[in-house]
């Protein structure tokens, strides 16, 4: 009896067991289906995002494009940017990024039974391009591009695809010999051509006559090169209506010429007796201040007078009339600090980052030097080259960079971002010339130590700096090529997503 | 032997069998009312589970929908960005690029097909019961997508739409500017029904706008 109700008793008990059990295998299996879905979608948009990532380095056109009618996906010549011979950007794995289909950009095995796979195109705003390779907008802001990001993520079985289209538009990055307190011309040993320089406190021993050619960027500060957009910042053109004072009409240069600001004081050296300024004969500023010059011809307006100053005043609509400004944003930390951030991630992406811990000076060597792989430019440097020197501690005395690089691309010219944090950079035992950027940055507030950058040797550079702290010019500044600037500098742009969609089937 | 087997005395008396009988049946009945609480609680359990299916699965495609609800047409001369074309707490209207045009549209006819979402509560014809509806057509008809929906009036239809901006904080309230709406957290309660009393079970999910996030 007693063993007839334990069997019993366990029937039951195995009854109850199994019946709860099964609705709870049934709830699990429903929920690992969703899990599995999700997890496809999530590897998608890990893919999307490592799309934008390679934007952040390369969102050249031409390394995205349909190249010619042998490309598996070719459409039209407006979905192409002429050059034969311009080399696609190569992914880690596979193909090429602008590739689709099945020969999609670039593959990435997470583990087993789950991978992405992502290809990036450029989207042309030809009107003639075919459909499928488009800009999504009929006319695009200045600089901004374009790219149609397609990202499938796949999950044990489960399979999740992504189209998302970024765009790349120029940041408010000044383009311009920039330093938040002193330039220094070094004696007049050095020469400025086509851009103009810019100064938080003073310019010093200016020799007028090493001033030549337009502002590139910038202009006469209020009307863009391009004769048709406004300058955002300044809201007051450099004068051209009226010959400066003492200035004969037939030696009268454009306001568009490369001009030198400072907010407290410009002075010239040598001092000659000639009073007239013409032929860019230096001479002694009055001393009074702030005083605006323009190119290589001193400029002093009669009526009326116009000055430069950091913008006190707010939005462009109350500038007043008798104040030029910087044409460039100069107060928006959060902006550079994104920028600065940007070229700190793609000078690790591409083994161009030292972090010094001990405050001993570095030395950016040749690419042909024997030391370590981390203290040598590369050997071939591209404008989207970025070296990158940290130093920790905000170290005083302020350890020295120098940039030293003598060999590089066969045309002898280095090129690309270099920037210093919390360090000085010289350039001036450089042999190379360099055509790009040199940037400092203080991350300490206190203006100890005061940052410097230094050009004094004869290192011919082609396009800008921009310091926080003092710059010392020798050899040569010069403005950037229209083509090199065009492609944009990596950090220069920010990459910002224009719209998101999934796709079915 | 056998002698002794037949013309044995032993044995149990009545009331010993009687009062075996008894404890029998007491805990026999113990044994059926535990069997059949079992029974019920599978049976309740497995509606239950069915019902939490349907609607995982039905708030899974309102996720992945509204998740992509695309600006209705961001490319043209004088972008039109907006997500949503209603918002309300109890309903919500919106559109997902299907065709790759960069632009929402839902045409009378049928093609293209139309593009244009959107969600809400209603009582289908002939039922007691509500519904969980979605519209994805010019004329509006409503399908079905999930049953048994607790509604218990018109402000508290058992579907709920809360919209925040980017930090997942703020709510903008209806009225409020749409163009801020980054996120979307969608609450949803079916009824289970069952004797003496219903129950219910409350899904939520909260969606970041992809088009709006980033």
């Amino acid at each position: 009896m007693t063993m007839g109700l334990v069997v019993i008793m366990i029937v039951l008990i195995g009854v109850m067991g199994a019946g709860l059990l099964t609705f709870v295998q049934r709830d699990l299996q429903t929920v690992v289906e969703v899990n599995k879905g999700q997890s496809a979608f999530e590897l998608a948009d890990a893919g999307a995002q490592l799309a934008k990532r390679h934007l952040l380095l390369d969102n050249v056109p031409a390394h995205h494009d349909i190249d010619d009618s042998t490309d598996p996906d070719y459409f039209n010549d407006g979905c192409n940017v002429p050059g034969a011979d311009v080399s696609e950007a190569t992914p880690v794995v596979d193909g090429d990024w602008s590739l689709n289909g099945s020969q999609t950009g670039t593959v990435k095995n997470v583990a087993s039974g789950q991978q992405i796979r992502v290809s990036v195109r450029w989207l042309s705003t030809d009107a003639t391009a075919d459909a499928r390779c488009k800009a999504p907008v009929a006319s695009a802001p200045l600089g901004t591009r374009y790219f149609r990001i397609i990202s499938t993520g796949t999950f044990n079985g489960a399979t999740r695809r992504v189209e998302a289209i970024y765009q790349t538009t120029p940041s408010e990055f000044p383009i311009a010999y920039y330093s938040t307190r002193n330039i220094n011309f070094n004696g007049g040993a050095a020469s400025v051509n086509g851009v103009s320089l810019f100064a938080g406190n003073d310019v010093t021993n200016v020799d007028a006559t090493r001033i030549s050619g337009d502002d590139q960027a910038y202009g006469d500060w209020r009307n863009n090169p391009d004769g048709i957009t406004f300058n955002k910042y300044n809201g007051q053109a450099r004068l051209g209506n009226n010959p400066p004072r003492n200035v004969a009409s037939s030696d009268y240069r454009a306001p568009k010429a490369a001009g030198i600001a400072a907010e407290n004081q410009v002075t010239y050296t040598p001092e000659t007796g000639n009073g007239n300024g013409r032929n860019g004969n230096a001479r002694q500023d009055d001393g009074t201040a702030p005083i605006l010059r323009i190119g290589k011809v001193d400029f002093d307006s009669t009526s009326p007078d116009k000055t430069f100053s950091a913008n006190t005043w707010g939005a462009i609509a109350n500038q007043p009339s008798a104040k030029i400004t910087y044409p460039f944003e100069t107060d928006n930390a959060v902006l550079d600090q994104e920028i600065i951030d940007t070229w700190r991630e793609i000078a690790i992406a591409q083994d161009n980052y030292q972090r010094i811990t001990n405050g001993n000076a570095f030395m950016i060597k040749d690419g042909n030097d024997d030391s370590d792989a981390h203290e040598r430019y590369p050997k071939i440097s591209t404008l989207q080259t970025v070296f990158f020197v940290e130093y920790t501690g905000n170290p005083d005395p302020a350890p020295d960079v120098t940039f030293k690089v003598d060999t590089s691309n066969q045309d002898d010219i280095n090129r690309g971002i270099v920037v210093v944090v919390d360090g000085d950079l010289d350039t001036s035992a450089s042999s190379d010339s360099f055509e790009g950027a040199f940037v400092v940055r203080d991350t300490d507030d206190t203006n100890s130590p005061v940052l410097t950058y230094k050009n004094t040797g004869s290192l011919n550079v082609r396009g800008f700096a921009n310091i926080e702290g003092d710059i010392t010019l020798g050899g040569s500044a010069n403005p950037f090529l229209v083509g090199s600037l065009a492609n944009g500098l990596p950090g220069l742009y920010s990459v910002s997503l224009w719209s998101w969609r999934e796709l079915y089937g | 032997m056998r002698k002794k087997l037949l013309t044995g005395e032993g044995g149990f008396t009545l009331p010993e069998m009687m009062v075996t009988l008894m404890v029998m049946i007491v805990v026999l009945f113990s044994l059926y009312n535990i069997f059949d609480m079992s029974l019920r609680v599978f049976s309740f359990g497995n509606d239950k589970v069915e019902a939490v299916e349907n609607a995982r699965l039905g708030l899974e495609k309102m996720e992945r929908e509204i998740r992509a609800a695309y600006p209705y047409d961001k490319g043209a001369a004088t972008p039109d960005t907006h997500l949503f074309d209603t918002w309300t707490p109890t309903a919500i209207k919106f559109g997902n690029d299907l065709d790759g045009n960069r632009k929402i549209e839902c045409p009378a006819s049928g093609t293209p097909p139309c593009e244009t979402i959107a969600y809400d509560i209603y009582q289908p014809v002939g039922s007691t019961t509500y519904a969980l509806a979605r519209v994805n057509s010019n004329a509006g008809t409503r399908q079905p997508v999930v049953e048994y929906v607790d509604y218990v009036s018109a402000s508290d239809t058992g579907l709920s739409f809360s919209y925040f901006e980017k930090d997942g904080i703020t709510e903008v309230l209806p009225g409020g500017d749409e163009t801020k709406i980054a996120m979307v957290r969608v609450g949803f309660r079916i009824r289970v029904e069952n004797e003496p009393q219903d129950g219910t079970q409350i899904l939520t999910t909260d969606v970041s706008l992809r088009n709006r996030s980033r």
